[in-house]
Parts: C-alpha cells; sequence; structure tokens
C-alpha cells in the first residue's frame, strides 16, 4: 500500500506540501482534488521520489534558496521513497511504480518516435521478448501514429502513448496526474476502462480537477489546498457531503463550469454593428487587425455603456488579448476607430488595462509605492491619492508593504496593485484580460468583487475578455463570444466554451 | 522632478558602482605603489633566482620578475577594464540602434554582426599586430572593435523583452518620454545583464591581451603579465621557466577566475542566466 | 525533392563569399593604408643588406607592390584565383606549397583534440547539470573553472614542462622525430606520440567552454517534462545521457562550435607554437618574426577560407537540424 506520513515539502523557504498525511491500500483509489498551484503535481513527484533536493535534519528550519527540501515519509509497499538510495529509486519506477502524467507537448522526448518510446520501455525493464506493436495496439494507439514524433501528435494521442508506457510493466503502485484532461470522449473512456482494468491488484494514486473523472475511479476523494489537505475520506462523503466550506466552494465552482447556464445576452441580436448607441459609453467602431497580412479582427463594432460590463468570451488564440491591447492603446489600430461617446460628443478615451498576468505589467524592480506614484504622476494625479487606492483595493497601507518589490507579491497581490495603478489613471473604462485566470479561487472572487464595485460606484464601462464562464456571469450584463475574429452577441444560450 | 526614484535606481546600481570605484581605487593605488617601486630595469645579475635582492628573481636581461609583476599589474587590468567598457559601449549603441531604430536598421544590425560572427579575427588581429605593434590604445581599440558583436547577439534580446514589456507600454500610454522609461523601467531591469556582460568583456579582453603580449604583438615598452611570459619561452630547458613563467601567469589566472566568480554571484542574483553567457571560457 | 540541407548550404554560401572577399580585399589594402610599405620594412629589418635600385625594384615586385593600386589589385586577385599566393623570400618557397605542407598538421590536431574535448564537456557537463550542487556539479565546476582561467598558452607551457621536459615521457615538440621511420606503421606511431600534448592542451583549453554549455542546459532539460517523465518511468544511465541529454544538446552544441571556431583556430594557433608544430599557427608566428609580410598575408587569406568553409558546413548542418525540430 501507498503510505504518506507527515509529509512536508519546500521549495526554498516557501511550503509546497505541510504536513500531509494518507493511505491507500490495495484496491484503492485515492483521489486529490483541488486547485491549480495547490502542491498536487509536487505530491505527486515526491510519490515517485522525482524530486531534487535534500531532506531536512528534525528540527532543521528550510532555509532561502532553489532547491526543494523536505521532511516525513512515504512508502510505496515496504520502500520508503524518501529515503530510499538514487539505485532504489531507478529499480522501482517503472517496475512496481508507474506515473502517468498530463499530456503537454513536451511530455514525450521529441527525437524518438512513439514505437521508439515503447520499444526502450520494454528493453529498459527486460521485456524484449514483447511486442511493442501489441502494446499500443493495447491503448488503442493505430499502426499509422508508431512511426510518428511527438510533434505530430495531438494531444489525446501523447496521453495514450504515455498511459501505453506507464501499463507496460503492470505497476502494483499507479500515480495519474490529469491522465485524461487532453482527451476526449472516446479515449477517455478507453483510458478509464484501463485505470478500472485491473485496480483491484493496484494501490492508485489520482490527481485531478475533473470532479467527474474523481467520482468514477476513486474509492476516496482527499482535498488539497495550498499544501494542506484539509477533507479526506470516502468519495461519496466528500463529494456529496462535504464537510469544509473550502470543499463546498470548490464542488460548485467546478460544477459551475461543467454544466453552462444561461446568460444574459444582447438583446439587439446577432448585428452589433444596428445597436442603439446613446448615453456615455465606450464605443469600438468597425475595429479590424491583422498581424503579419493574417486577418485576426475583422470589423469588431460594440458599444459598452457607463457602468455596464460586456464580456467577451473566446478560447485561447481567439484574437482576445490583441482586441484587448488595440482598446488600451497598447497596439496601434489599423482599421476602424474607438472613443468615448460623451452624450452626443465623440472623446478620446481613456482606458486602463488589466492585464492576464499582473507581475509582467509592472517593473519587477519597482516597490508597491512606486508603482502607484508613477501612475499618478503621469496622470498628474495627487500623490496623496496613493493610499486611499490601496485602500479601495483591499491592500495594506503599512510601510512595510509599500516598500515590497512587485516581483514579491502574491498573484492575487499584484493583480489588486494593478487594478489600484488603472484606477489612478481615472479612466472611464477598464478593460480586463482574463483577469482571473493566473489566480486561486479566493484571490478571484476578491477581484470580481472590486471589478463589480468600481463599475457600479463609479460609472466606469468595463470590457471583460475571458474564458471563465462564472466570471462572465457574476459580472456581466451582456455577453459576446468573439470566434475566428468577428464578435458574435447571439440571444442563443452560450455553450461551453471553458475547456 | 523624480526625486522619490532614486533609491531604487540606487539599490540595483549599488553593487556595480561598488566594484567600479573598488577598481579604480586599487588602479590608482597599483600606479602608485608602482611608481615608489625601483625601476624597472636591466642589470647584469642575469636570470638570477629568487633570493632576498630578488624577490622573484630576473629575467634574461636581469629585470627584476617581482617589480615588472607589480608595474604590469595595473597596466594589464586597466587594459581589460578600458578594452570591455569600449566594446560593451559600442555593443550597447548598436542594441539600441537596432532596437529602436524600427526593422530595417534592425536588420542591417544583425546582419553587420552575422558577418563579424563569421570573420576569423585573430588572423586578421594577427596580421595588423604585426604590422603596427600596438601599444595600450592600439590594444584597446582593435580588440573592442573585435570583441563588440558577440555582446549585441545577448544584449538585443534583453533590451527587446523589456521593450515591450507591458510597464512600459503603460508607461508610454500615459505620456511618458523615451528617455524616461528608458532611466526608470528599462535600465535598471537590464542592469544585472550589462553587469554580467561586462565581466565576460574583461575576461576576453585579459585573454586576448595576454595571447599578444605571449606572442610579443605588442609595443615592446608595454608591460603586462603576458608580455612577461614571453621572456619564459626560451628558458623552458633550464630551471629559470619556474620563475619567469608562474609568477605572470600564477597572476592573470587569478585575476581571471576573480573575475568569473564575480559575475557567477552576478548572474546568481538575477544577472544573466547560464544560456545567455556565451563564452565562460 | 532538393534536400534541406543543400538549400541550407546554398544560402549561407553567398554571405560567406561576400565576407571572404572583404577579407582579401583588407588583406590587400591594410597593408598599403599602413605607413611604410612592405619593402621598407622589408630592408629595415635584421634580414636586411645593401641594395642596389634595381634589386629592390625587383623586390618591390615580388612583393606585388609595383605599379598603381588597381593594377596592383587586378594582379593580386588573378594570382589568387589560380592559387598563386606569393613567394616567401625567408623560406625560399612559394606560399601555397608552404601552406600545403602546414595545414594537414593543424586539422590532425583540431580533427583529434574535437571528439575529445566535445565529448569531455558533454559528459561532464550532463552529469554535473543533472544533479547541480551535488558532489560531481562541484569539484567538476571548480576544475573547469580553474582551467578557463588559465590563458591557453600557459596551459600548453605547463604540460609541455611536465611530460617533456620535467618528466619526459612524450616528445617535447615537432610532429615528427627528426628523422621520421621508413616503416609505416613506425611512423603513425610517431606522429601519434607528437600529437599527445598539442591535442591535450588544445583540449584542456577548449572543453570549458562546451562544459558550461552542457551544465546549463541539461540543468534547464532536467526540469523539462519529458526527462522527469522518462526518470519516472525508470529510463536510466546510458540511455538517459545519449538519447535524452545528449541529443538535445546536439544543435546547442553545433551552434557553439560554428561561433566559435575562430577561438579554435586562434587556439591552436598558440599551441602549435608553444609545441614548435608545423602547423599554420607556428609559420604564421615564424612569418611575423621573420616580417615575412607576403607569406603572412597568404596565410591569413587561406586560414580565413578554412574557417569560414567549416563554419558554413557546420551551420548548414545545424540549421537543417533545428527545422527537424
Amino acid at each position: 500500500m501507498i503510505r504518506v506520513e507527515q509529509l512536508n515539502l519546500f521549495f526554498g523557504e516557501r511550503p509546497l506540501l505541510q504536513d500531509v498525511s494518507f493511505e491507500i491500500g490495495r484496491g484503492q483509489t485515492l483521489a486529490i482534488i483541488g486547485e491549480p498551484g495547490g502542491g498536487k503535481t509536487s505530491l505527486a513527484r515526491s510519490l515517485m521520489g522525482l524530486i531534487q533536493g535534500r531532506r531536512l535534519a528534525a528540527q532543521e528550519k528550510p532555509l532561502p534558496s532553489s532547491h526543494f527540501c523536505w521532511s516525513g515519509d512515504a512508502w510505496l509497499g515496504e520502500m520508503n521513497v524518501l529515503r530510499s538510495s538514487r539505485a532504489q529509486l531507478q529499480a522501482m519506477r517503472g517496475r512496481s511504480a508507474g506515473l502517468i502524467v498530463q499530456a503537454l507537448s513536451d511530455a514525450l522526448n521529441p527525437h524518438l518516435t512513439v514505437l521508439q518510446h515503447v520499444q526502450e520501455m520494454l528493453r529498459a525493464h527486460g521485456l524484449s521478448e514483447r511486442d511493442a506493436r501489441e502494446e499500443c495496439a493495447i491503448g488503442n494507439i493505430p499502426d499509422r501514429l508508431l512511426p510518428r514524433y511527438p510533434t505530430a501528435l495531438s494531444g489525446g494521442e501523447i496521453q495514450r502513448v504515455l498511459t501505453v508506457l506507464a501499463l507496460a510493466n503492470s505497476p502494483e503502485f499507479l500515480i495519474m496526474d490529469e491522465p485524461t484532461a487532453a482527451l476526449d470522449s472516446f479515449n477517455r473512456e478507453i483510458a478509464i476502462r484501463s485505470f478500472q482494468n485491473g485496480s483491484e491488484q493496484r494501490c492508485q494514486m489520482l490527481i485531478t480537477h475533473d470532479i467527474e473523472l474523481a467520482r468514477r475511479l476513486a474509492t476516496h476523494v482527499g482535498v488539497l489546498r495550498k499544501g494542506r489537505l484539509t477533507e479526506i475520506g470516502p468519495s461519496e462523503d466528500v463529494l456529496d457531503r462535504p464537510r469544509s466550506i473550502y470543499t463546498q466552494q470548490l464542488l460548485k465552482l467546478r460544477r459551475n463550469a461543467g454544466n453552462p447556464m444561461p446568460l444574459p445576452v444582447s438583446s439587439s441580436g446577432g448585428n452589433p454593428a444596428l445597436e442603439v448607441r446613446s448615453g456615455n459609453g465606450l464605443v469600438m467602431d468597425r475595429l479590424s487587425h491583422s498581424i503579419e497580412n493574417r486577418g485576426l479582427l475583422s470589423k469588431i463594432s460594440a458599444f459598452v455603456p457607463a457602468g455596464s460590463c460586456l464580456a467577451i468570451l473566446g478560447g485561447s488564440g481567439s484574437g482576445k488579448t490583441t482586441l484587448a491591447r488595440l482598446l488600451s492603446g497598447y497596439e496601434k489600430v489599423q482599421e476602424g476607430y474607438v472613443y468615448w461617446q460623451n452624450g452626443t460628443e465623440r472623446e478620446k478615451s481613456v482606458i486602463a488595462l488589466i492585464p492576464q498576468h499582473p507581475h509582467r505589467a509592472m517593473a519587477s524592480h519597482f516597490s508597491v509605492s512606486d508603482v502607484l506614484k508613477e501612475a499618478l504622476m503621469l496622470s498628474r494625479g495627487d500623490q496623496a491619492e496613493a493610499n486611499r487606492l490601496l485602500d479601495r483595493v483591499g491592500l495594506p497601507t503599512d510601510t512595510d508593504f509599500l516598500n515590497r518589490k512587485t516581483r514579491e507579491l502574491s498573484g492575487g497581490e499584484a493583480q489588486r496593485l494593478v487594478i489600484a495603478r488603472a484606477l489612478a489613471t481615472r479612466p472611464q473604462c477598464l478593460v480586463a484580460d482574463e483577469p482571473t485566470s493566473a489566480l486561486d479561487m479566493q484571490a478571484r472572487s476578491h477581484v470580481l468583487e472590486i471589478l463589480r464595485g468600481v463599475m457600479r460606484n463609479r460609472k466606469m464601462a468595463l470590457v471583460l475578455f475571458t474564458h471563465d464562464q462564472a466570471a462572465a456571469r457574476s459580472l456581466a450584463d451582456k455577453v459576446c463570444h468573439l470566434e475566428q475574429g468577428t464578435l458574435i452577441c447571439s440571444e442563443a444560450p452560450v455553450t461551453n466554451v471553458a475547456s | 522632478m523624480l526625486g522619490y526614484w532614486s533609491p531604487v535606481t540606487q539599490s540595483a546600481g549599488f553593487v556595480s558602482k561598488g566594484a567600479l570605484a573598488a577598481s579604480v581605487i586599487l588602479m590608482m593605488a597599483g600606479f602608485t605603489l608602482s611608481e615608489s617601486l625601483p625601476a624597472y630595469k636591466t642589470s647584469p645579475d642575469v636570470l638570477h633566482p629568487p633570493s632576498a635582492e630578488y624577490w622573484l628573481g630576473t629575467n634574461g636581461i636581469g629585470q627584476d620578475v617581482f617589480i615588472g609583476l607589480v608595474r604590469a599589474a595595473p597596466i594589464t587590468i586597466f587594459l581589460a577594464l578600458v578594452t570591455a567598457t569600449v566594446a560593451l559601449a559600442l555593443a550597447l549603441a548598436a542594441s539600441s540602434l537596432a532596437a529602436f531604430g524600427g526593422p530595417a536598421v534592425r536588420g542591417a544590425v544583425l546582419r553587420v554582426v552575422d558577418v563579424l560572427q563569421v570573420i576569423p579575427s585573430i588572423l586578421l588581429l594577427l596580421l595588423l599586430a604585426a604590422w603596427i605593434q600596438p601599444g595600450f590604445l592600439g590594444l584597446v581599440v582593435l580588440l573592442a572593435l573585435t570583441g563588440w558583436h558577440e555582446d549585441v547577439r545577448v544584449a538585443l534580446p534583453i533590451l527587446l523583452r523589456e521593450l515591450t514589456r507591458e510597464n512600459v507600454h503603460f508607461a508610454r500610454r500615459m505620456g511618458a518620454s523615451r528617455t524616461y522609461c528608458l532611466r526608470h523601467h528599462i535600465l535598471p531591469a537590464i542592469w544585472p545583464a550589462i553587469v554580467g556582460l561586462f565581466l565576460q568583456n574583461v575576461r576576453q579582453a585579459a585573454l586576448k591581451s595576454a595571447g599578444f603580449g605571449f606572442l610579443g604583438l605588442t609595443d615592446p615598452r608595454l608591460l603586462t603579465w603576458g608580455s612577461m611570459m614571453q621572456d619564459a619561452m626560451e628558458h623552458l630547458y633550464t630551471d629559470a621557466w619556474a620563475w619567469l613563467l608562474l609568477p605572470p601567469a600564477g597572476a592573470l589566472s587569478l585575476f581571471l577566475i576573480g573575475i568569473l566568480i564575480i559575475g557567477e554571484g552576478y548572474s546568481q542574483s538575477g544577472g544573466l542566466t547560464g544560456k545567455e553567457q556565451y563564452d565562460p571560457g | 525533392m532538393v534536400p534541406p540541407i543543400l538549400i541550407n548550404l546554398l544560402s549561407g554560401l553567398s554571405v560567406r563569399l561576400l565576407v571572404f572577399f572583404l577579407l582579401v580585399l583588407l588583406v590587400f589594402f591594410l597593408p598599403r593604408l599602413l605607413p611604410g610599405d612592405p619593402v621598407a620594412i622589408f630592408l629595415s629589418s635584421d634580414l636586411s643588406r645593401d641594395l642596389s635600385g634595381s634589386e629592390a625594384e625587383e623586390l618591390r615586385s615580388q612583393f606585388g607592390v609595383a605599379g598603381g593600386w588597381l593594377q596592383q589589385l587586378g594582379e593580386y586577385l588573378s594570382n589568387l584565383v589560380v592559387g598563386d599566393l606569393g613567394y616567401s623570400v625567408p623560406h625560399a618557397a612559394p606560399v601555397s606549397q608552404l601552406l600545403k605542407a602546414a595545414i594537414p598538421w593543424t586539422l590532425l590536431l583540431i580533427a583529434c583534440a574535437a571528439p575529445l574535448f566535445l565529448i569531455a564537456g558533454a559528459a561532464g557537463g550532463i552529469e554535473a547539470g543533472k544533479a547541480p550542487g551535488a558532489l560531481f556539479d562541484r569539484v567538476a565546476t571548480g576544475t573547469v573553472t580553474v582551467i578557463a582561467s588559465i590563458p591557453p598558452f600557459t596551459a600548453a607551457v605547463l604540460l609541455l614542462l611536465a611530460f617533456g621536459i620535467l618528466w619526459p615521457v612524450l616528445p617535447a615538440g615537432g610532429a615528427e622525430p627528426l628523422f621520421p621511420s621508413d616503416n609505416p606503421l613506425q611512423r603513425d606511431f610517431d606522429v601519434a606520440r607528437h600529437a599527445v600534448l598539442p591535442v591535450l592542451a588544445l583540449s584542456l583549453h577548449e572543453v570549458s567552454r562546451f562544459y558550461f554549455l552542457a551544465r546549463g542546459e541539461a540543468i534547464t532539460l532536467s526540469q523539462r517534462p519529458f526527462i522527469i517523465n522518462a526518470c519516472g518511468r525508470g529510463i536510466k544511465g546510458w540511455r538517459l545521457r545519449t538519447a535524452y541529454y545528449g541529443r538535445s544538446l546536439f544543435p546547442v552544441f553545433l551552434a557553439r562550435m560554428s561561433d566559435s571556431l575562430t577561438g579554435l583556430f586562434g587556439a591552436v594557433l598558440f599551441v602549435e607554437i608553444v609545441f614548435s608544430y608545423p602547423g599554420t599557427g607556428h609559420l604564421i608566428y615564424n612569418a611575423i618574426l621573420d616580417r615575412d609580410y607576403v607569406l603572412l598575408q597568404g596565410a591569413v587569406i587561406v586560414m580565413a577560407g578554412l574557417v569560414l568553409l567549416l563554419n558554413w558546413i557546420i551551420d548548414a548542418v545545424a540549421t537543417s537540424l533545428a527545422r527537424r525540430g
């Protein structure tokens, strides 16, 4: 069985896992669910002994460095992976323990074909008598894929190869880190069946944010939050009768993401150019943009009244970020107009951008007060305003915090500081480009709250670019889709664009 | 107008300014010290082994090796520092030209760098050095002119990356001038990389100038550790090599190691990453 | 269909031909722009003797400095095209003949040293970069740091002293014994013995470049998912180092090799001088000492051509590899 006792893992001083303990018996599958950045992948790697670093001595405190260090124990069967030698670990990996990871583009050796990967796996473990092609056939990898290099494979195909490789040696312990995220529903079924098949002989750990997958595979569920196991128990207890508030929130969020509900939609239907424009607001008038002769946006028109929010949904590569940069003046407008309509007058729009990665939006050598002072200086505002702005976004105003460098801020703090900086320029309109996608759940709701507040109280127009349906739902007065460079504001219920 | 900014730029530049001040002081001390020493003159005591009178022995024309070593130190180091500074200035000028000058200018600069990269500069240098026997200034000009292009390959991508960052976009959009952005956003951000490049240049310049001295291609009046090593070449088959070769070679190696260690410390504190260091050797 | 490597070769050729032509012009004009002419310098040198006016004129035409510049250039270029690089007075032989004898020795040193420093650099760098901060990394990186800080000629001199003079197990100079053996096997053995120290000195100088490169890359590679996954599958030892780390290092190594060819040829020059090895470096050094500018010009042009040629081939291979991914 797999047994983890009081596992603590640090990267430098930063704790990744704190006091994690659990047991997985033979025939059991433990699903670990939680948000991205909660330490799930580190947990999987720790169990395989794949973390480079050192063990902390008793009572030793971790020091700032760029290395991992840990304390506690993790047993795979008879072997304590956190105290074993390199040779023992190497003998265990791929033999008694298998690891399946999410199929990112870099998951396989770019210089080996699919067939070579499988042959290599068989040879490395003395299974040369077995036929690599047969192994592939079992995992639903057709012959035509065998001579391909990973760059020519889709995410789903890579995932199948990873699964075949991990299961080739019928491991006793199977550790899965988002094993189906890249699969279509057909291959997902095949994969789930292969994980169920023989699971009574294995100890399995499943790391996922896919509650549905956890429900189908897991006998037990643990909830990991900021490196701590907040709740663990039989899956029906945790998933259906969660005790902690965090688990309840998490389940609700996932459920919402899974089943889209109808959103407020445009009243004017599919032709935004005909929309009635009255009162104050931001006008986009037939914006077109192309990069290197490739058309990215074509004839985008919309009107966002002051004090309201237009949410623009779209997948990656749909031109969201380009449109956001056009609106905020970071990119030169090639064709069309952006302006602020004041009654019947046209004014130059004052728009501030709230970007996806707040750390990239501020100079890393600036302190918190530098950021605000610069914005106030450039917009000829009152320097004394700084503390009020920090207050408004819920950040502390003590000297210690004011002197912190922006690179030392957490994602949530940095995003709030960027909002404060945006407010310092007294804009008529805020453009937010995926403002919450890099944040954890708590920071996310906080940022959405702030955005809602400024929009309503200060009568600002807000353009929210996102793929987060829940965020769009909570803020938007109107929702449009950006698809293949055109803006579609349909009456039909919004389909699931979140992937 | 921007008085409140000084702490930021100061802390970023503190280490490098300190190091610069220290080397200038060291060099001045070196020059004064070597002035106060007896002259580096010939004497009848030819190839005298180390003794109380001649701490590190004498060379083939009776010059005291220790005095030579001390007198050559500030010249050798100063030569490397000046060369590195000139090369870096050239590289930064070319990089800025490429970064601000639009696609056509950038293409032209990159082309020139490409061409310089394939030119076997050492051979040209040899040809030139054989002809003009460069002194201090000549060496600086020759080494800087053939060494700056490698820095452009490192500096230009970093400069472009910083130029397109959103904080610069924000400041420009809010009406900040280019000079303002350069001073407050870009320069502090690329400063560690510049210092890293400078240290690499110092190493390169020290190695190359020592090579020319060793081959006897520099002005015979220019006393450097490299030219002192040339004295040893004729005496490899006698015992004299030990005191003729080892002191200048050791001093040069120590200097190079010192620069490398400072550079390591710098790259760990956010300067160049291993990939950007084009040539640690 | 044309193989991509051919396209790369063709596209790289034009820029190098241009560079070579510029170099030839530079080598032609530099001496003429600098104060004094070669004949005057030659006459003022140690070799000078009393010359009559007609003798000096003859020498002038031998140096190719008689007549107007354009006429000189035309003559110079047409001679170059047929492989006539002039006549070396101190050696009493055509420059092309001298170079033909010297180049193979230089190439021999480079060809023997290149695999040595490439493999040693890659193996050491991978091992150190796999576990940065571990014992092996600290020892190896410390050693290489010291090696990298010894100027190439000093390392060569120290090797020469250690194994050629103080403990004379290997020949201290030259490429062959004074009287080469008639037995081809014995002769090969002698050549190999003479090459050991120069090759070692050259490799020592170049190894640090590739060690640091491999170490830096290996540290990055160790963080990449495909290597971590392979470790998780139990891929280890030789297979992990070659098929995973080594294979990924290959393009980076090629790119660095093409960039550092100039440095390599510079280092070989010092090594040949220290070991009196009869390659081009030695030839160039003697030409400098003898003020034999005809030979110096010819050698610089030919060596530059050689560097450009090698750099061209390596670049083309590297580009087609990079394109394949």
